[in-house]
């Protein structure tokens, strides 16, 4: 893919997937997701893959579950009313360690909302839109070369960690068509997940020291039990506290044990800065043209993009955030991540959030009117 | 002058073919290497609804992807022109559908009658998106006419090639020498 074409969020989140051996998905389309299912529909089947639009959101999940536990590595599309009807299966992907990706492409809600309106208003549901404690990786990309680069990253996270990984996007970027040359960086290996060893017993779920356990394909000539109830590590279900504690905070552990790995953070000007914005998809975008005329301007304003939402990078912004003058967070609902860089910075700049909900992109006036009045 | 910077609003009614024109503008950039976005906005009609497309070609890197001010703006719709009037860059150029009688136009306002070419000129009325792309190509001279002819291809039938070639001819001819005053390109985008 060396040469420049003009690519859309939607079909970018598609070849990544790809290019990182996804052979499989089922969904049920809507809007703004719908390029995703159409393009894998189109482009599957050439790999060998396999293209399923299912009855609803939920058995789309269900099928997804299905065919990663066959070996083959899975993923689905949709958005928000979708992601609320996914919830219960990405739950049971969560406990029972199924590689999985859901791509989100946020609309405005609640509800049916504005079907073709941007939000990001999934913000806090891509982290517990789900019950119960339980690990999960949440990527939000800004532009459709890093969503190519990003659903990949998400699909290789998935099949390494035994945890479900969402890629958050949002309508603008999902719809936007840019100019996109791939570079070296860009490349997407492919990782596989851990099989069981020869010759030993093989137990599903497993206390290695990596915390992660591997993982046979139905099919491949192990016999063993998969549940959404708490099981043992023969898979099978247990009401042992000791191991009910063992296994979940095992299970939840992983994110401690790998957090550094799978989280990602971009800055902009950020060391020398007086003001420091966070945001994240196509409200960076803005961030980043008004840190570029500030700039211009003699003005010292940072960016700092998470890539990674969940594990939330708090220890980066806090680092980042200590000791500027004003910490801005712009973002296209009323308030849910300003909430979590909040409890980041713990006092350590003063912090102003930007919100909007009109289904419109924050732009870079409303951002840089925020830093007139605080400059 | 600083480094070109082209930004686009097409108004159209959904089915119009006026997203296909701002991708078709995009890809004809991309041919010639330069940076572009393209979006929409569109309510949650299939056809009908109001249809807004954006293009922003650049030789610097783009990332805000809306566009308030536009120096170059194409209503097909039959929207009153002067509603966008005040949207429009300083020195832009506000192109409009010339079938219905509009009386005097201001400054920087040109019509054109583009259904007209493509009904009575191409003889396929279908073709009027594409008489529109050639309109301002024709006008602004944003991307050569090589890469526009090579974006059009993969969007239309191989069968219908040719008429959209000649309504792309048709409109570049209409633009062509329309112009009364040169259009300033965007020195550098907001804040």
């Amino acid at each position: 893919m060396a040469n420049a074409k003009l690519l859309q969020g939607n079909e970018a989140c598609v070849f990544g997937a790809l290019a990182a051996g996804v052979r499989f998905f089922a969904g049920y389309p809507i809007t703004p997701s719908t390029e995703i299912a159409n393009i894998f529909a189109r482009e599957l089947p050439k790999l060998g893959g396999k293209f399923m639009q299912m009855e609803d959101e939920i058995a789309s999940m269900g099928a997804v579950i299905g065919a990663s536990c066959t070996g083959v590595k899975a993923i689905t599309a949709t958005s928000g009313p979708g992601f609320s009807l996914k919830q219960e299966n990405i739950g049971f992907a969560a406990e029972a360690e199924i590689p999985c990706v859901i791509i989100d492409v946020m609309r405005y809600g609640p509800s049916t909302g504005l079907p073709t309106k941007s939000s990001q208003g999934d913000f806090m549901q891509a982290r517990w839109g789900t019950h119960g404690d339980h690990a999960i990786i949440v990527i939000a990309p800004y532009t459709a070369r890093e969503a190519y680069r990003e659903t990949g990253r998400a699909v290789n996270m998935s099949e390494r960690y035994r945890i479900p990984v969402i890629i958050l996007m949002d309508e603008i970027l999902g719809h936007l068509r840019e100019r996109v040359e791939f570079k070296e960086e860009d490349v997407v290996t492919v990782v596989d997940r851990k099989g069981p060893a020869p010759g030993v017993p093989y137990l599903p779920f497993e206390d290695t020291d990596d915390l992660i356990p591997p993982f046979a394909g139905f099919g491949d000539g192990y016999r063993y039990h998969i549940t959404g109830l708490i099981h043992d590590k023969t898979g099978f279900p247990t009401n042992d506290p000791e191991t009910i504690n063992q296994v979940m905070r095992r299970m939840n552990g992983k994110l401690d044990r790998y957090r550094d790995e799978i989280v990602k953070v971009k800055y902009v000007d950020v060391d020398d800065a007086d003001i420091l914005i966070i945001a994240f998809g196509s409200v960076a975008r803005a961030a980043e043209e008004v840190v570029r005329s500030m700039k211009k301007a003699g003005k010292r304003v940072g960016l700092l993009r998470p890539v990674t939402l969940w594990p939330f990078p708090d220890k980066e912004i806090r680092k980042a955030a200590s000791g500027k003058k004003a910490v801005i967070v712009p973002e296209m609902n009323l308030g849910q991540m300003v909430r979590e860089v909040e409890r980041a910075v713990a006092g350590e700049a003063p912090i102003y959030p930007l919100n909007k909900i009109d289904g419109e992109l924050i732009t870079p006036h409303e951002i840089s009117d925020l830093i007139k009045e605080i400059l | 002058m600083g480094k070109k910077r082209w930004e686009v609003r097409l108004i159209g009614t959904g089915g119009q073919g006026m997203v296909t024109v701002s991708i078709i503008l995009a890809e004809a950039a991309v041919h010639e290497g330069r940076n572009v976005v393209q979006s929409q906005n569109y309510g949650p009609e299939v056809r009908g609804g109001h249809s807004t497309s954006y293009v922003i070609v650049s030789d610097d890197s783009i990332l805000y992807p809306k566009i308030d001010s536009p120096n170059v703006m194409l209503i097909m719709s039959s929207r009153d022109y002067r509603t966008y009037l005040p949207d429009l860059a300083q020195d832009g150029i506000l192109i409009i559908n010339g079938e219905a009688d509009h009386g005097a136009l201001p400054d920087r306002v040109y019509a054109v009658p583009i259904t007209d070419i493509a009904h009575d000129k191409v003889r396929k009325p279908i073709t009027a998106n594409i008489v529109s792309l050639g309109v301002i190509i024709g006008m602004t001279g944003m991307v050569s006419e090589e890469a526009a002819l090579e974006a059009i291809q993969p969007h239309v039938p191989a069968k219908a090639l040719e008429v959209n070639k000649t309504a792309f001819a048709l409109g570049l001819e209409a633009g062509r020498g329309a112009l009364k005053k040169p259009i300033a390109v965007i020195d550098s985008p907001l804040v």
